[in-house]
C-alpha cells in the first residue's frame, strides 16, 4: 500500500523558497486550506508530477511548457526559472523518495527535468525510474487517487452505454481492480496455446490424417495469426480514435464555458423578445384604463372647489330654513296681527305691522337669493361630481403602471444580461465551436464503426481458436506424437478456458463488491433519507435507488458529487491497488449537510485522505469535532504577495 | 475506518478452479497470476516468456513425478 511521508517544493510555483509539507504516520485526514489563488492546485499537480511526471491544466490538457511552474520571483531573481518536486513514500515495506528538478543544462542552459529516485536510500537507473513508479501507481488509475472534483462530469459518463469517456473510465476502473490481470494471463496462454499447437503440427507422423490435420493446423494458424495481427491493427486505430475524441473532447470542454454562455445569451435573447411583446401589450393595457380615467388627474383640481361647494351648500341650507321659519312667522302675523306667532300674547297693532313689514322685505329678498344660489351650487356639484376619479378605475390604472414598470425593469436587467455576455463571448468563434462538435461526432462515428468490425473479428477468432485446440487435440494423440506436448497442450487449453471464466466471474463479483461498498459510503454522505441504496450497471456507472424501487433521475450537481466520492472510496476499498486519496476542491456544489457528512465519511475511504479547499467552503469548527482524532493535520497556504505562498500549520 | 482488502481475484480464480478444472493445480494457478501481476504494466513479451517456462516446468515436474 502506499502512502506519503513528506512533500517538499522549492520555487514551485507560489511556493518560493524551500517548503516542507509532512505527513502524519496515523491514519486519518490532512486538512489543507487556503483562499483562491494560493497554489491549492498547484499542491495537487506537485503531487501528480512527482509520481507521474505529468502537469495537467484546469482543462485536463497536459502542459508542455513545465518553466510556467517556476518561482516568478526567484526566476527574476536568479535569471533563469527552476523548482524542485520532491515526494517521499512508503510502498511494499520500502522507503521511496522521488525528485523532479527543472534547472537549465546543456551547452545552450536550457531548461531541463532530472529525475531521481531511490529505493531504501539506494538510487535506481534512470531506465528504472517510471517503470517502478508506474507499478506503484500506473497512470491510468492516478485519478483514483488525484482526485480533482473539477472533472466530475466524466463520472456521469459511466451512466452512459455509448459514452467513450465512460469506456474510458471503465478500462480505468478495471485497471485499478485487476482485472488485466487475467486478462493478460489469458491472452499469455493462449500465445503459449499456439507455440505448442505448431510443435504438435509439426511433429505429426506423414501419413495421411497426420498431413492432413498439420495442413490444416497450419492453415488455421495462419488464419488465426492474421486475425490477431487485424485485432491489433484495429485495437491501434481504436487508441488513435480515442485519444484524437479525448482532444476534441478536452477542446470542447475549453470551449464548454462559452458554449454554456452561447445559451444563455439565446435564452436571454429571447426572454428580451418575449419581454418587448409584454410590454408593448401592458401599454395598450395601459393607455385603455388611461383613457377610461382620464379623471384622475383632476382630482386634486376637482378635491377643493367640492369642499367649498359643499361647506355653502351647508350654509345657504341653514339660511333657507330660517327663511322659511321666517315666511311662516310672517304668514302667522298676517293671519293672526293681533297674537304673537311665537308665544300667542296679544300684540300692539303698531309694532305687528312694523314686524310684517320687516320679515317681508328681507324675506322676500333673501330667500329667492338663497334658493337660486342653492340650484346653483347643485348644479355645480353636479358637475364637479362627473369630473371626480371613479375610485375602481384608479386602482386598476396603477395595478396597470405597475405591471408596465415591473416589465420595464426586467427588460433593462435583461439588456444589461445580454451586454455582459456579449462581452464574454467578444472573442469566442462559434464557428470553432460548430467544428469541434462536428468532429466530435465524426470521430464517435468512427468509433463505433471499429468497435463493430473488432467484435466481428473477435467472434470468429475465438471459433477458430477452439477448431485449432480440437485439431491439435486430434494430433497430439495421433501415434508416435510426443505425449509431453500433448499433456502440455491439454493444460494450456484448460488453463485458457479457466481464465476466460474467471474474468467473467471477477467482473461480475467486482461489480456487486463495489455496488456495496458505494452504497455503504453513499448512505453516510446521502441526506436525502428516502434514497435507500447505488446500483451499479455494467460501465460501473451508479444509480441512485428511491426507497420506492425506482431509479432516480435528473440528478442534482451535489447528488452527482456525491456518487462520485462513494465510487472513489469503493474502488479504493476493492482495488488491487491501494494509497492516498488526494482531492482538490472537493465542496464547490454541495450544500453545507453534504459537505459535513462527506468530512465525516472520509476516514472510511481511504486510511490517508489529503483534503484541498478553500477558506470557508466547509465549516473547519464543525470538521473537527466531526472528526475528531481522525483529523490528524490542519495546514493553511498563507499569502506573502501575489506570487509567494508560505505553507503555515494550523494545528 | 476503511475495510481490510481481501484478494478477490485469487479467491474468484480458485473459486472456477475448484469447481470446474479440479485437475489444475492451484499452486499452478497462483503463480500464473503472480508472474501476471509482476509483469501487469510491464514488458509483455517478457510475460509471456516467465509463462512458458512456468508451463514448461509445471510439466516437467509432472512427468518426473510419473
Amino acid at each position: 500500500m502506499l502512502r506519503f511521508t513528506r512533500l517538499v517544493l522549492k520555487d514551485f510555483g507560489p511556493f518560493k523558497g524551500r517548503q516542507e509539507l509532512p505527513f502524519s504516520d496515523r491514519n486519518g485526514v490532512t486538512f489543507i486550506v487556503g483562499q483562491n489563488g494560493r497554489g491549492k492546485t498547484t499542491l495537487f499537480n506537485a503531487f501528480r508530477y512527482a509520481l507521474i511526471g505529468k502537469i495537467y491544466g484546469r482543462s485536463g490538457r497536459e502542459r508542455r511548457d513545465l518553466t510556467e511552474l517556476a518561482n516568478v520571483e526567484t526566476a527574476r531573481t536568479q535569471g533563469y526559472p527552476s523548482f524542485k518536486v520532491h515526494l517521499d513514500f512508503t510502498y511494499g515495506g520500502s522507503e521511496y523518495s522521488i525528485q523532479r528538478i527543472l534547472s537549465p543544462a546543456g551547452p545552450d542552459n536550457q531548461p531541463t527535468v532530472q529525475a531521481l529516485l531511490t529505493r531504501d536510500g539506494r538510487p535506481l537507473s534512470q531506465e528504472a525510474i517510471e517503470p517502478t513508479l508506474s507499478k506503484i501507481i500506473p497512470e491510468s488509475i492516478h485519478q483514483f487517487f488525484l482526485f480533482d472534483s473539477e472533472h466530475l462530469a466524466k463520472y456521469e459518463a459511466l451512466l452512459d452505454d455509448s459514452s467513450d469517456a465512460g469506456d474510458r473510465l471503465r478500462s480505468a476502473i478495471e485497471r485499478i481492480l485487476g482485472v488485466p490481470i487475467l486478462r493478460n494471463a489469458e491472452a499469455d496462454l493462449e500465445a503459449l496455446e499456439d507455440e505448442i499447437s505448431q510443435a504438435v503440427a509439426a511433429q505429426t507422423q506423414s501419413d495421411e490424417e497426420g498431413s492432413r490435420l498439420q495442413a490444416e493446423i497450419q492453415n488455421l494458424r495462419d488464419q488465426i495469426k492474421a486475425e490477431e495481427d487485424s485485432l491489433q491493427q484495429l485495437d491501434e486505430e481504436i487508441d488513435e480514435y480515442e485519444e484524437r475524441l479525448s482532444e476534441v473532447e478536452r477542446m470542447m470542454s475549453d470551449f464548454e464555458r462559452s458554449r454554456n454562455l452561447l445559451v444563455q445569451r439565446d435564452a436571454e435573447n429571447r426572454r428580451r423578445d418575449g419581454l418587448i411583446v409584454s410590454i408593448s401589450e401592458s401599454l395598450e393595457r395601459y393607455r385603455r384604463s388611461a383613457a377610461e380615467a382620464w379623471n384622475i388627474a383632476l382630482a386634486s383640481a376637482v378635491e377643493s372647489p367640492v369642499a367649498d361647494r359643499q361647506a355653502e351648500r351647508e350654509e345657504l341650507q341653514r339660511r333657507v330654513t330660517r327663511a322659511q321659519i321666517e315666511r311662516e312667522l310672517l304668514r302667522d302675523l298676517d293671519q293672526h296681527p293681533e297674537l304673537c306667532p311665537t308665544c300667542e300674547q296679544s300684540l300692539d297693532p303698531a309694532l305687528s305691522q312694523h314686524l310684517r313689514d320687516q320679515v317681508a322685505a328681507t324675506n322676500a329678498e333673501t330667500f329667492g337669493a338663497l334658493e337660486r344660489r342653492l340650484s346653483e351650487i347643485g348644479k355645480e356639484l353636479d358637475s364637479l361630481a362627473g369630473a371626480a376619479p371613479d375610485p375602481s378605475r384608479a386602482a386598476l390604472l396603477r395595478d396597470r403602471e405597475a405591471e408596465l414598470a415591473r416589465l420595464r425593469s426586467e427588460k433593462l436587467d435583461c439588456d444589461q444580461t445580454i451586454e455582459d455576455l456579449n462581452r464574454q463571448l467578444r472573442n469566442v468563434s462559434e464557428t470553432e465551436v460548430r467544428r469541434l462538435a462536428e468532429s466530435l461526432r465524426n470521430y464517435s462515428r468512427l468509433l463505433d464503426n471499429k468497435r463493430e468490425q473488432r467484435a466481428a473479428l473477435e467472434e470468429g477468432l475465438a471459433e477458430h481458436r477452439q477448431t485449432r485446440a480440437e485439431l491439435t487435440g486430434r494430433a497430439a494423440r495421433l501415434p508416435g506424437a510426443d505425449p509431453s506436448l500433448s499433456a502440455r497442450h491439454g493444460l494450456v487449453r484448460k488453463l485458457v478456458r479457466l481464465m476466460g471464466q474467471s474474468i467473467d466471474e471477477y467482473r461480475s463479483r467486482l461489480r456487486a463488491e463495489v455496488q456495496s461498498q458505494a452504497t455503504k459510503l453513499f448512505l453516510l454522505m446521502r441526506h436525502e433519507t428516502e434514497y435507500d441504496a447505488l446500483q451499479i450497471n455494467d460501465q460501473y456507472g451508479l444509480n441512485i435507488l428511491h426507497s420506492d424501487g425506482s431509479t432516480v433521475s435528473g440528478r442534482s450537481s451535489g447528488e452527482e458529487q456525491v456518487v462520485a466520492f462513494s465510487l472513489m472510496g469503493a474502488l479504493q476499498n476493492s482495488a488491487a491497488v491501494q494509497g492516498p486519496i488526494v482531492v482538490d476542491m472537493p465542496f464547490g456544489r454541495l450544500d453545507d449537510e453534504h459537505k459535513r457528512q462527506i468530512i465525516a465519511a472520509l476516514p472510511e475511504m481511504s486510511d490517508q485522505i489529503i483534503l484541498l479547499a478553500f477558506e470557508g467552503e466547509f465549516d473547519a469548527h464543525q470538521a473537527r469535532n466531526d472528526l475528531g482524532a481522525q483529523l490528524v493535520a490542519e495546514r493553511s497556504l498563507n499569502r506573502q504577495s501575489s506570487r509567494h505562498t508560505e505553507i503555515g500549520e494550523v494545528r | 475506518m476503511k475495510s481490510e482488502p481481501t484478494d478477490d481475484l485469487s479467491d474468484t480464480v480458485e473459486q472456477v478452479r475448484s469447481r470446474e478444472f479440479t485437475e489444475v493445480p492451484a499452486e499452478l494457478i497462483a503463480t500464473i497470476i503472480s508472474v501476471e501481476r509482476d509483469h501487469i504494466d510491464g514488458d509483455r513479451i517478457a510475460a509471456r516468456r516467465a509463462i512458458r517456462r512456468v508451463i514448461e516446468g509445471h510439466t516437467s515436474n509432472a512427468e518426473e513425478g510419473r
